[in-house]
């Protein structure tokens, strides 16, 4: 049937690599209406064509980049596109999102989705320009890093067209690969290396047509209304100005900066690699994605010494800290380098840092020696090992070989105890928050799913005390124990409530990076808006409530695709280094995660079961998916 | 008594150093030390307080050794006490 809605490109791509075989479809009205678009697609696509217990490596994998109704319309901050497979690194449900001008560019293609599956006999990329859908041969590009492969592909077939492709860790199947597009990454999951477990090096798309809205005027004259209050927002204009590593020298002061594999949260060297020095010695200009008024990327020159470069970029607060304070590293010039190493190869560098750091430690402790290493010496702060051994991992070289598994899987190989010292849930590597310094963080790094991670719930209302905004959201009454970070009181309710709220960001595509999602958080950019910005654009009557059971449909989805992986509440953890050792020092010295009181109240929140966290029938059904509560009961898993 | 100020952003740029050690008089508090600063820069006042009612606006954030002020007991009535590490910040969260 006919899509019949507005705003959106009404198609969806799907590929048959095995059978090299292309066909556009119609976007179900239905899908669209329930999901909305990005990781509602992604969720909805992968729970109904990926069967429980399938090798993420296994062809019949799916590998799906989706967008969404506000993608190359100009809403603003709405320029990311989302990509989503059965993860390697996990075994769970995995996906990533990235912004630049991939996602509009589809858009102007007149597609909401491209779904592959199979593999290639040989090394193919897919070339979508407008309605011509080809897979070519990938011949020029296979083995090149994704700046090259970008320059390649945008030599063959114009400077207009957006390439989104893997490097060659994802080549390499290293279990942590992402997919790079502009020197952005799509970095988690591992999704990089489903893409080169498929033999598809990348996605270039051209086109041409323009986003037919359901009331233009409409939704033009409140987009202005928006911009206009993101532009006054400080907080994206500190993020303009600095991009996330302003974020550096704030979190170590608090001491919630992971510093050697997370022994501690505070180092006296933070501000050797903080925003503010980069911007002043470092910075040459800002960019920006489609759309985004916050312009976080930051070009860089290193000036002088064996890694100058001319233009390279600056590393995310993340990457700052997994390469550098988490393994002791703060030579800028280093964490630049090895950060374009990893964009280049096409890895995660947070799990690139987090699975070396992990390395450190077991070394430091006698757990693994010389031997396992092939004779590398790891110390902490040791510059040429890091890179010496993200050349090792993106090649699977050596010790490399090990460390691309991850560190979850390489501690399994290890044994001796090296296990205890891996900070990850459910075989994902954490990211840059220490729990024990703020406890919703703690929470939402055991309940994401897509593993260990901040930004499936993104509690930022106790991070630096947001008293003003938790008043419009909630009420004076969540004062003043939910704006403390040590308190862990309400944070089970922030932290379901930010993965329903960040589900519908990542399903219009929104930023929710720092900053610029903050505005969502004052209440001028909150469910009635997003409600009416779709209507306005697509003609769906979705009203505010509508929006938020859009996002706890698509938790409870997510959800539901791990309970059928055997996902229940004995993953939902913490290394045991946040729940029984405690913080050494700072505002946090003292404090654990007090992780399963927390669980109690976010399950009874969730509506789930205590017990094991398998989801009612009765919530499945309130949320329509009567199907997956059918489908999970024939396994036995549901509540009894 | 001598306390460290360390400065994030704005406000780093507007003093134009990263810390400096103030020297204040014994008992001071906490707004006392903000008065000492914004008293040799406007533009520091006018990016730390509201313009009505001197308080410190939403978006900018202080904290004493690593405390917000919000969650200290006297708030910004605190006393400072020698070798205290007072931060001052504008709109930086989200990470
Ligand atoms: S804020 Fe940064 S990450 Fe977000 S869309 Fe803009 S440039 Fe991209």
């Amino acid at each position: 049937m006919a899509f019949k809605f507005k705003g959106y490109g009404g198609k969806i791509i799907r590929v048959d690599l095995g059978r090299e075989k292309t066909v556009s479809q119609p976007l179900s009205s239905d899908m669209a209406k329930k999901f909305l678009g990005g990781n509602g697609f992604v969720t909805k696509i992968l729970w109904d064509e990926v069967k429980p217990g399938l090798d993420p490596f296994d062809p019949e994998n799916r590998l799906i980049f989706a967008i969404g109704p506000l993608s190359g319309t100009g809403w603003p901050q709405a320029g990311r596109f989302e990509v989503g497979a059965k993860s390697p690194l996990t075994g769970i449900y995995g996906d990533a999102s990235c912004c630049g001008h991939w996602a509009s560019e589809l858009k102007f293609a007149g597609y909401d989705a491209i779904v592959f599956q199979g593999r290639a006999s040989k090394p193919v990329y897919l070339w979508v320009d407008d309605d011509k859908v080809e897979l070519k041969d990938a011949k020029d590009v296979w083995g090149k890093t994704t700046s090259e492969t970008e320059k390649i592909l945008r030599e063959q077939h114009g400077k207009d067209v957006q390439v989104a492709s893997c490097g060659p860790a994802g080549e390499n199947l290293v279990r942590f690969a992402g997919i790079l597009h502009q020197r952005r990454a799509a970095a988690r999951s591992g999704i990089g290396a489903v893409m080169g477990s498929k033999k598809l090096k990348a996605v270039a798309v051209h086109g041409s047509k323009d986003v037919a809205l359901a009331d233009p005027e409409g939704f033009y004259k409140f987009s202005r209304e928006i911009i206009e209050l993101y532009k006054r927002d400080k907080f994206i204009e500190s993020r303009a100005k600095y991009g996330t590593p302003i974020l550096v020298e704030l979190m170590n002061e608090i001491a919630r900066w992971p510093v050697k594999n997370f022994q501690t949260g505070y180092t006296p060297h933070a501000k050797e690699i903080g925003g503010e020095r980069i911007r002043e010695e470092y910075r040459i200009k800002d960019r920006a994605s489609f759309g985004c008024w916050a312009r976080c990327e930051k070009p860089l020159m290193v000036k002088q010494g064996p890694y100058r470069r001319i233009y390279a970029k600056q590393p995310e607060y993340e990457s700052l800290s997994a390469l550098g304070a988490r393994n002791w590293i703060h030579n800028l010039d280093v964490i630049i380098y090895a950060n374009e190493l990893c964009d280049e190869y096409g890895m995660d560098t947070i799990s690139t840092g987090g699975t070396i750091s992990w390395a450190i430690e077991c070394y430091e402790k006698g757990i693994i020696t010389k031997e396992d290493t092939g004779g590398l010496i790891l110390s902490w702060g040791n510059t040429e090992t890091l890179i010496e051994l993200i050349n090792k991992i993106a090649k699977r070289e050596g010790f490399g070989n090990l460390l691309a598994e991850g560190s979850l899987r390489a501690s399994k190989k290890i044994g001796k105890g090296s296990e205890k010292y891996v900070m990850h849930v459910k075989g994902m590597e954490i990211a840059a928050q220490d729990g024990r310094a703020q406890k919703s963080m703690g929470l939402a790094h055991a309940t994401s799913s897509r593993g260990a991670d901040h930004l499936k719930a993104f509690p930022l209302l106790d991070e630096v005390v947001m008293n003003e905004y938790i008043v419009a959201r909630y009420g004076r009454e969540y004062l003043p124990e939910m704006a403390n970070r040590l308190d862990i009181k309400h944070k089970p309710f922030e932290v379901k409530d930010g993965e329903e709220l960040c589900a519908l960001c990542d399903s219009l595509l929104l930023c929710k990076s720092a900053g610029t999602s903050l505005p969502l958080f004052t209440g001028a950019v909150y469910y009635p808006e997003m409600a009416k910005a779709v209507k306005l654009a697509t003609g769906m009557n979705i009203d505010a409530s509508g929006m938020r059971t859009i996002g706890e449909r698509i938790v409870n989805l997510q959800r539901a695709f791990n309970i059928r992986e055997g996902i229940s509440r004995k993953d939902d953890t913490l290394p045991s280094r946040f729940t029984e050792e405690p913080a050494p020092e700072g505002p946090p010295k003292g404090h654990v995660v007090e992780l399963e009181q927390l669980l109690d109240e976010y399950y009874k929140l969730r509506g789930w079961d205590k017990e094991t966290g398998l989801i009612p029938r009765k919530k499945l059904e309130a949320l329509d998916l009567k199907d997956v509560a059918d489908s999970l009961e024939a396994m036995g898993k549901l509540p009894r | 008594m001598k306390v460290n100020v360390v400065y994030l952003t704005t406000f780093r740029e507007i003093v134009g150093r990263r810390s400096e050690t103030v020297e204040l008089p014994d008992g001071s508090t906490l707004m006392d030390l903000l008065e000492t600063l914004a008293e040799r820069s406007q533009k520091f006042r006018k990016e730390l307080f509201n313009p009505e009612g001197g308080e410190i606006r939403s978006y900018n954030k202080v904290a004493l050794n690593g405390i917000y002020a919000e969650y200290l007991n006297e708030k910004f009535a605190t006393k400072l006490r020698e070798g205290d590490k007072i931060l001052i910040a504008q709109g930086v969260s989200g990470g």
